[in-house]
């Protein structure tokens, strides 16, 4: 399988993936470090830690706004790179297992998420950097930025997009364009957001809501929503969980099953 | 007795209920050999091809691969196999050893194979050019390479010398001969018929989803001598009709006259009549392709 992965990771060489990557990543630290830049002073606060404020909105920032958005046209030109030039005929002519395919596919992916994500939190804090040396007065070269908190919360935010990168998996695998998964991804995640911003019940059991509900941003009321709190995970991070599993299993079935014609 | 690589018995399938693509086909190709699989387009050569890989399920009957059920042979046992169905399976924004390193990856084969195959198909120098800019010959020998990149046992070849230039399919014939040379067994699938008869030793002419012909190259050329349909375009078309004799004669259009002949043989003295006639012979031909003929020849037998 590790053979397979590594072969994954060629074939995602492809320049509207790592444009994608390098456009998140330059897309969220601009954010974040303009929102200082213009207005330091609401920011800043004596005796804080500012790393704290920049971590937290860097999380906010992509839960909300980002994420989805970038899973879905992520995972939709991923599969994409397969169906262009109908490479499954070659690839399921080889020994593999159509399910080892299957998950190498999807490790990949996910691993590639993961790296961007690790990427934002590098790049914010060289950011942070910065920010100090234009505002030596917020003294961010003072306090240590809180690796151990962002890192966890990212795997927090990680967990409640899961059930998006199975849904959109299943699309990009069922349909052949790049358009009609990546249109379906980018309407449903405007309905998540309006669920989770209208503090409607819904968005406890509607996945593309997860990432904005999943935990408090500070930025919309959540208090009609029930969510339980298990200490590192919350009940809306388990229904992602297994909205993540019943996708992944069903289309891992139904590829084993395909017809390639 | 010597072994099959591939068996195909009464081999059925349809995408639909009611449209049957293939009905009880059977086929075997004996280890060591070069089969043709012939067929026009539409006969469903592609649709056997990905039973026997395994992309599609037959609904009826049974393929064994290397003696071996295909059911149970799928797919570990496809690492003896090298497949090329229709259009060459190519990741258009990497260079042609990128898109080897992958396959080598996926069939756990040597790295340095890459290189090897490059050079057989005369890829070598196609450096970090990404493929989606290739000719379609050189996706074509592409294909080829991947087909051979893990030195399988037994080559599926579906169409391989589409898009080929004439020196691409001297090449090609090259690249076959070798590899039976090297004791591979090939299945090489076309529409073609004058082009596969030059490296097969035996063939299977599919139509409309059956079976009509398996057998060697010489049982082929004996049914060949059978009936042989002429196209000939004259200035008088009763005289040479009268020449001809009328019950040869399949149709008449403006100055064309379509006829059948029984042999080779007849073709010589039919001119020399004609001529003797003072018919003016503005064209003569065979009508349609080899295998068109043979169809006709098939279906009259």
């Amino acid at each position: 399988m590790i053979q397979l992965i590594s072969a994954e990771f060629l074939k995602l060489k492809y320049p509207p993936i790592y444009w994608l990557i390098f456009f998140v990543i330059a897309m969220m630290t601009g954010i974040i470090f303009m929102a200082h830049y213009f207005d330091i002073n609401g920011v800043a606060t004596l005796n804080t830690n500012p790393w704290n404020k920049l971590s937290s909105a860097s999380i906010a920032i992509l839960s909300i706004f980002l994420a989805a958005p970038f899973l879905v046209l992520l995972i939709s030109a991923a599969v994409f790179v397969e169906h262009h030039s109908n490479i499954w005929k070659q690839q399921y002519a080889t020994p593999s297992h159509r399910s080892t395919v299957f998950y190498s596919k999807l490790i990949s992916i996910v691993l590639l998420i993961l790296f961007t994500f690790l990427m934002i939190i590098v790049s914010i804090t060289l950011s942070g950097y910065l920010l100090d040396f234009i505002y030596p007065e917020i003294e961010f070269r003072y306090h240590n930025p809180p690796f151990g908190k962002w890192i966890i919360r990212t795997i927090q935010m990680m967990i409640s997009l899961l059930g998006i990168i199975g849904i959109q998996y299943f699309l990009s695998l069922r349909f052949k364009g790049f358009l009609i998964p990546a249109s379906i991804g980018v309407v449903f995640f405007v309905v998540g957001i309006i669920f989770g911003s209208i503090n409607n019940q819904m968005a406890a059991y509607f996945p593309y809501s997860f990432p904005v509900i999943g935990r408090e941003h500070e930025m919309f009321n959540r208090d009609n929503i029930d969510i339980i709190d298990y200490g590192f995970i919350n009940s809306i991070e388990i229904h992602s969980i297994v909205c993540f599993l019943i996708f992944i299993v069903m289309a891992n079935v139904l590829e084993v099953r395909r017809k390639v014609d | 007795m010597s072994m099959n690589a591939l068996q195909l018995e009464q081999v059925s399938f349809a995408y639909r209920k009611n449209e049957k693509v293939l009905s009880d086909v059977n086929i075997s190709v004996e280890k060591g050999t070069v089969y043709g699989f012939l067929g026009a387009n539409g006969a469903g050569k592609t649709t056997s091809i990905r039973l026997i890989l395994g992309l599609l399920k037959a609904q009826k009957g049974s393929i064994k691969l290397f003696e071996q059920n295909i059911d149970a042979a799928y797919p570990k046992g496809l690492k003896q196999v090298g497949s090329l169905v229709e259009s060459p399976s190519l990741y258009g924004h990497l260079s042609a050893r990128d898109n080897l390193r992958i396959w080598c990856k996926n069939f756990k084969c040597s790295k340095s194979r890459i290189e090897q195959v490059l050079e057989e198909v005369n890829l070598g120098n196609t450096g970090r050019k990404n493929t989606s800019t290739f000719s379609t010959g050189m996706k074509q020998r592409l294909g080829l390479a991947i087909s051979l990149l893990h030195d399988p046992d037994f080559l599926i070849l579906d169409e391989p010398i589409n898009g080929l230039d004439p020196m691409g399919i001297i090449e090609f014939r090259k690249i076959i001969q070798a590899q039976k040379a090297n004791g591979k067994t090939i299945l090489l699938s076309s529409h073609i018929l004058s082009e596969v008869e030059k490296m097969v030793d035996r063939i299977g002419i599919l139509k409309d989803g059956k079976i009509v012909f398996e057998g060697s190259i010489l049982e082929l050329d004996q049914l060949r001598q059978k009936d042989i349909q002429l196209k000939i375009k004259v200035d008088d078309v009763s005289k040479a009709s009268e020449i001809i004799g009328n019950s040869n004669i399949e149709e008449v259009d403006r100055n064309y006259i379509y006829c059948t002949i029984k042999n080779e043989s007849e073709i010589p003295q039919l001119i020399v009549r004609l001529l003797e006639a003072q018919v003016l012979v503005y064209e003569f031909s065979q009508s349609s392709s080899d295998l068109e003929q043979m169809f006709i020849n098939l279906a009259k037998s």
